[in-house]
C-alpha cells in the first residue's frame, strides 16, 4: 500500500496495479505531488539506471513508462489543482523522412518520468513543423530523434529552421538516435546529446537547472 | 593471388587467408550518393543500377562487396509483401509506415508469397535478368538478403507495440514472429532460385540487440536458428549493429557464419565470446571514423581491429554496420591499404 507500492508497480511495469495504488493513495489523502515525486519519478529514475547498467532493456523500459503514464493520467487533475508545475517543457519529434518512433517514445517517457511536460509531435516532422511548434508552445527544449544515417541531416535542417524563424536562442536543442554521436551534435550546433533515453532525461534536467 | 571474394569465403569459414579480406556492406543509402544519382533512379533504372555496381568493382577491385549487386528498394520489399505503406523520396531510401498496430490482427496474418506479393516479384525478376547479364561478363549475384524477424515485424505493428508486446502479449508476438520467419525463409529461397550461382545469404536485424537475453532466447533465437538452419551450406552473414554484449554467447549458437556488429562493442570481446564459431566482420566506426575521420584515422582503427580480431583467422575487415552515406573514397582506400599492410608479426 501507498507510495512504496506505486514505486514497485511502476518499476515492474504493472499499469493496472499502478492505477489501483494511485487511486487508493489519493483516497487516503496522500498528496498527488508526493505520489509523483516520491513514487513515480524515483521509480522511472531507477528504471533508467537499470537500463544504463544493462539490467533492463527496451521492452521493460517501455512497460514501466506505460505504467507511469497510467498513474500520471489519474494524478494530472490533482496536480493541476495543487498548482504543481512540471520541471520544464520539451517538444519532441522524429525528423523529416524518419518514421521510427521507438527512441523518441523512450526519451519522451523518461522525460515525463523525470517531471517534464512533453509535447510529442510524432514522426516525420519537418524543420518548419518544429519551428512552428517552438513558437506555439515556448518549450525549454526541442528534442530531435533520428534512427537512420540518411535522415540525420534533418537535424541540422531543423536547427537552421529555428534560426531562420528567430527562435533558436530561446530553446535548447537536444539530439539523439542510434547513428547520432556527441561529435555530430557539436558539428550541427545542438546543445545536448545523450546516448540513451535515461541519459537524455537526466542531462536535460541538469542542463535546465544550470541554465 | 585469391580474389577478394575467395579471401572472404576463406575467412567466413574461420580460415586465415593469405591476406585479411575487406568486406564492405553497401546498399541504397550509400550507393546512389556515391555515384551521384537520385536514389529513385537507382531503384528504377536497371542499366544505371548495373553501371553503378560494376563501377564499384572497377574502382575498388580489392574489396569484397557484400552482398554485391543487391536488387533492393531500400527496406521496402519485405513489408510491402504484407501490405504496409511505403514513402519514397528524392535522394534517399523509402520509409515504411505501419498501418495496423494491433498485435492480434497481425497474429492471424498469413506468410507472404514472394512470387506475387508486394515488390518481391519485381525484385525476383530483376535478379533473373541482371544475373544473366552479369554471368555473360563472368560475374554473377553471389549473395541475397532479407531483413530479420524483429525488423520485419516492427514494420507491421510498429516498433513500440512490438517491444511492449514481448512483455504484455507474448503469444501474439510469437505468432507474428513465426509468420514473419516463414516469410523470410520463403523470400530468401525465392531469391536464391532467381540467380544461377548463389553462395550466401545475409540477414539484417538490428532490433534483436534491444531485448534482454531472456526475451532473445524465448522469442528470437529459435527464429534465427530456423532461418539460418534453412540455408546450411551457404555462407550466412548476420548484421546487427545494435550494441548487444549481453547476447554474444547466445548469438554464437544461432547458426550463422559471419557476424557484422556494432563498433561500440570491442572486437576483442566479440572474438573471445564468438570467435570459436563465427567469423567477425568489422569493426571500424562507420560514422566517426569512416565518414568524419581521415585516412590516417581509418588506418589506425583498422590496425587495432586487425591486431585484436585477425590472429587465428575468421576476420573480415569492415566498417562496423556498413558503409555510411558520405564515406569518402579515400577512407575506403585506406581501409583496403590497412588490410594489405597488416601481418600478424607486426
Amino acid at each position: 500500500m501507498g507510495i512504496e507500492a506505486i514505486y514497485e508497480a511502476v518499476l515492474d511495469g504493472d499499469a493496472a496495479t499502478t492505477r489501483t495504488e494511485v487511486k487508493t493513495a489519493l483516497e487516503v489523502g496522500v498528496l498527488a505531488a508526493d505520489i509523483l515525486n516520491e513514487g513515480c519519478i524515483p521509480a522511472m529514475t531507477e528504471v533508467g539506471r537499470l537500463f544504463e547498467e544493462g539490467e533492463k532493456y527496451v521492452p521493460e523500459m517501455l512497460i514501466s513508462a506505460h505504467a507511469m503514464k497510467a498513474g500520471l493520467a489519474i494524478l494530472q487533475p490533482y496536480l493541476v489543482d495543487a498548482g504543481v508545475e512540471p520541471v520544464g517543457k520539451v517538444i519532441l519529434g522524429t525528423v523529416r523522412g524518419d518514421l521510427h518512433d521507438i527512441g523518441k517514445n523512450l526519451v519522451g517517457m523518461m522525460l515525463e518520468g523525470t517531471g517534464f511536460e512533453v509535447i510529442d509531435l510524432g514522426v516525420d516532422v519537418s524543420p518548419d513543423g518544429f519551428a512552428e511548434a517552438v513558437k506555439e508552445h515556448q518549450p525549454h527544449f526541442v528534442g530531435l530523434s533520428a534512427l537512420l544515417t540518411t535522415t540525420m541531416p534533418g537535424m541540422k535542417a531543423t536547427i537552421e529552421a529555428l534560426e531562420k524563424d528567430g527562435v533558436r536562442e530561446q530553446v535548447m536543442v537536444m539530439v539523439g538516435g542510434a547513428p547520432v554521436t556527441q561529435q555530430f551534435a557539436e558539428e550541427i550546433g545542438a546543445d545536448l546529446y545523450a546516448p540513451d533515453a535515461s541519459a537524455a532525461a537526466s542531462r536535460a534536467k541538469a542542463l535546465l537547472a544550470a541554465a | 593471388m585469391s580474389t577478394p571474394w575467395e579471401l572472404f569465403k576463406q575467412a567466413a569459414r574461420l580460415g586465415e587467408p593469405e591476406q585479411v579480406p575487406v568486406g564492405l556492406i553497401v546498399d541504397s543509402p550509400w550507393l546512389p550518393g556515391y555515384a551521384g544519382i537520385d536514389t529513385r533512379d537507382y531503384f528504377l533504372l536497371p542499366d544505371k543500377w548495373l553501371e553503378v555496381n560494376l563501377g564499384l568493382l572497377e574502382r575498388f577491385p580489392d574489396a569484397a562487396w557484400i552482398p554485391g549487386f543487391w536488387v533492393e528498394y531500400g527496406m521496402a520489399a519485405e513489408p510491402s509483401a504484407f501490405g504496409t505503406k511505403m514513402h519514397f523520396y528524392p535522394d534517399r531510401p523509402p520509409s515504411i509506415e505501419p498501418l495496423v498496430a494491433d498485435l492480434a490482427f497481425w497474429a492471424d496474418a498469413k506468410p507472404v508469397n514472394p512470387q506475387e506479393d508486394g515488390l518481391m516479384p519485381l525484385v525476383l525478376r530483376l535478379y533473373e535478368v541482371m544475373d544473366e547479364r552479369l554471368q555473360a561478363e563472368g560475374l554473377g549475384v553471389k549473395m541475397v538478403c532479407a531483413r530479420g524477424p524483429m525488423t520485419v515485424a516492427s514494420w507491421l505493428v510498429g516498433m513500440t507495440p512490438l517491444m511492449m508486446g514481448l512483455v504484455t502479449e507474448p503469444e501474439d508476438v510469437s505468432k507474428i514472429l513465426d509468420t514473419v520467419t516463414t516469410s523470410i525463409i520463403r523470400w530468401l529461397q525465392a531469391q536464391l532460385e532467381a540467380v544461377r550461382e548463389p553462395e550466401g545469404i545475409m540477414l539484417l536485424d538490428d532490433l534483436v540487440g534491444m531485448v534482454s537475453k531472456r526475451h532473445y532466447e524465448a522469442f528470437i533465437h529459435p527464429h534465427l536458428r530456423r532461418i539460418f538452419g534453412a540455408f546450411d551450406g551457404l555462407i550466412r552473414i548476420y548484421h546487427n549493429d545494435t550494441p548487444c554484449p549481453h547476447l554474444l554467447e547466445s548469438l554464437a549458437e544461432a547458426d550463422f557464419d559471419v557476424f557484422n556488429f556494432s563498433h561500440e562493442v570491442d572486437i576483442g570481446e566479440v572474438k573471445a565470446k564468438m570467435g570459436h564459431r563465427v567469423a567477425l566482420m568489422g569493426n571500424v566506426p562507420p560514422l566517426d571514423v569512416g565518414v568524419r575521420g581521415t585516412p590516417a584515422d581509418v588506418v589506425r582503427w583498422a590496425r587495432e581491429c586487425l591486431d585484436k580480431g585477425a590472429p587465428g583467422g575468421g576476420m573480415i575487415l569492415s566498417f562496423g554496420g556498413g558503409v555510411s552515406p558520405g564515406t569518402p573514397v579515400e577512407n575506403i582506400d585506406a581501409l583496403l591499404e590497412a588490410a594489405r599492410q597488416w601481418s600478424p608479426s607486426e
